[in-house]
């Protein structure tokens, strides 16, 4: 770390977010920019002199030396995280080990690796891996009317209630593997400003040709649902699943394996309804 | 011969009651229970001063069923193979299956099969992403396409990759 110290740092952010202070400085300044973009929502300026990590960014580009290319190195406190010449791949890699940590740090928030929406005064949680379909459902959700919250987090309160985490909808549409990212506004979607309790769970995955018929889930089998996509499940098994136990008690849940999102949604809304 | 009586751990598990299903997380192991009601009944009459008989009875008060000791022995053995039962509470020799049970029960034993479904706790890493590659370093291939059972390696470029098993 005294070795990192020692470089020339041209800028640096820092920050809270949910109650977690983080610090990323930066050998170029001009990447500042592109920085504050993949940042959680609603983070603000520490007011703090110390946080509870600090990233490192080392900028890669053309060199003085002729026909050298400099690599982009990441590290998380003094631990290496990337060395790459892709600096799209690196801010990416930052911005999810960044969520990873405020998920698993925040002390008044449950991260669950989920989509989520609203519907008619409830939320209705997708928990499930990368992969797994959440981002198109929520999309197909959110062209159907339904406000969004988040194709990435249910960010749960201590009453079991979503908050919203509105990042990007993140698609995976090339073959890099990256996600493109789109803004909500640009599907007309809104975005959702206060919390909401659960009213469906979803636990789903997208199989190709499938045919969406989902069988009534038991409220223990919610939980575990979402106890598998939850951050900081191990850091605090007690207090997670208080929350989770919580979140399930008003709420249905369903399970099944779907094909296209489009023909899920519209069964699935009409069950949130009826539901409510 | 001494009845056997078999007694749940208390130790090192935390549980919690939804609906009529019971949740444990054992610490130790990292691993989640969900069980469902016949199994919850069988775990919470396992005070290690019951013996199998007692508990059946006691259960078929308590679910209001006809549930005979096959059903309630093969919820032991399932809560034993998740190590929610004290060592050596159980007698490990009288084993019984799922499909005896139902031959016994016929019809009503859709419902009182013991069921444990088990999972285990993922690590920050995991619950954010697809798969963890074995032997990652960081957890920095996270995000890139990975597959279960492969190994984290950095190519000459410096980027990790997920290295496929054939």
């Amino acid at each position: 770390m005294a070795k990192l110290d020692r470089l020339p740092w041209e800028g640096a952010i820092a920050f809270t977010a949910f109650g977690v202070s983080a610090g990323i400085r930066v050998s170029d300044a001009s990447i500042l920019e592109p920085l504050r973009a993949i940042l959680p929502p609603d983070w603000k300026t520490a007011t703090k002199p110390t946080v509870a990590r600090l990233y490192s960014l080392i900028a890669g580009g053309a060199s003085q030396r002729p026909g050298v290319r400099r690599f982009n190195i990441l590290y998380a406190d003094a631990t290496r995280l990337l060395r790459t010449h892709d600096l799209d791949e690196t801010l990416h890699q930052l911005q999810v080990s960044l969520e990873l940590f405020i998920g698993d740090r925040a002390p008044r928030r449950t991260f669950v690796h989920a989509g989520d929406v609203g519907w008619k005064g409830k939320a209705i949680v997708i928990p499930g891996r990368s992969h797994s379909g959440k981002s198109s459902l929520v999309t197909a959700f959110v062209k159907a009317g339904a406000t969004y919250y988040s194709d990435e987090f249910a960010v749960l309160d201590e009453r079991g209630r979503v908050h919203p985490y509105p990042v990007p909808l993140a698609l995976r549409q090339d073959a890099s593997g990256l996600p493109r990212k789109y803004k909500v506004e640009d599907l007309a979607g809104r975005v959702g400003d206060r919390p909401l309790p659960v009213g469906l769970v979803v636990i789903t995955r997208y199989i190709d040709g499938a045919r969406f018929r989902p069988r009534l889930a038991s409220a223990g089998h919610a939980v575990m649902a979402m106890l598998g996509n939850t951050l900081p499940a191990r850091r605090r098994p007690k207090r997670v699943l208080d929350v989770l136990t919580r979140a399930v008690s008003q709420a249905l849940a369903l399970r099944g394996a779907r094909g296209e999102a489009e023909e899920a949604v519209g069964q699935l809304l009409a069950t949130a309804e009826a539901a409510t | 011969m001494n009845p056997i009586k078999p007694r749940a751990r208390s130790e090192r598990l935390v549980t919690r009651t939804v609906g009529d299903e019971l949740l444990v997380y054992d610490l130790d192991r990292h691993k989640a229970y969900c069980l469902n009601p016949v199994a919850a009944q069988v775990f919470r009459h396992s005070d290690g001063q019951s013996t199998i008989t007692e508990i059946v009875a006691r259960i078929r008060r308590a679910v209001g069923m006809p549930i005979d000791d096959q059903a309630i022995r093969l919820g032991l053995m399932r809560l034993d193979a998740a190590h929610l039962l004290v060592d050596g509470s159980v007698d490990r020799t009288h084993r019984t299956s799922r499909r005896e049970v139902l031959r016994t029960l016929g019809k009503t034993a859709a419902v009182v099969v013991p069921v444990v479904t088990a999972l285990t706790v993922p690590t920050p890493a995991q619950a954010a992403s697809f798969f963890v590659c074995a032997g990652c370093p960081t957890t920095a291939c996270l995000g890139q396409p990975c597959s279960p059972g492969g190994i984290c390696k950095q190519s000459g470029s410096g980027r990790l990759f997920c290295d496929s098993p054939p």
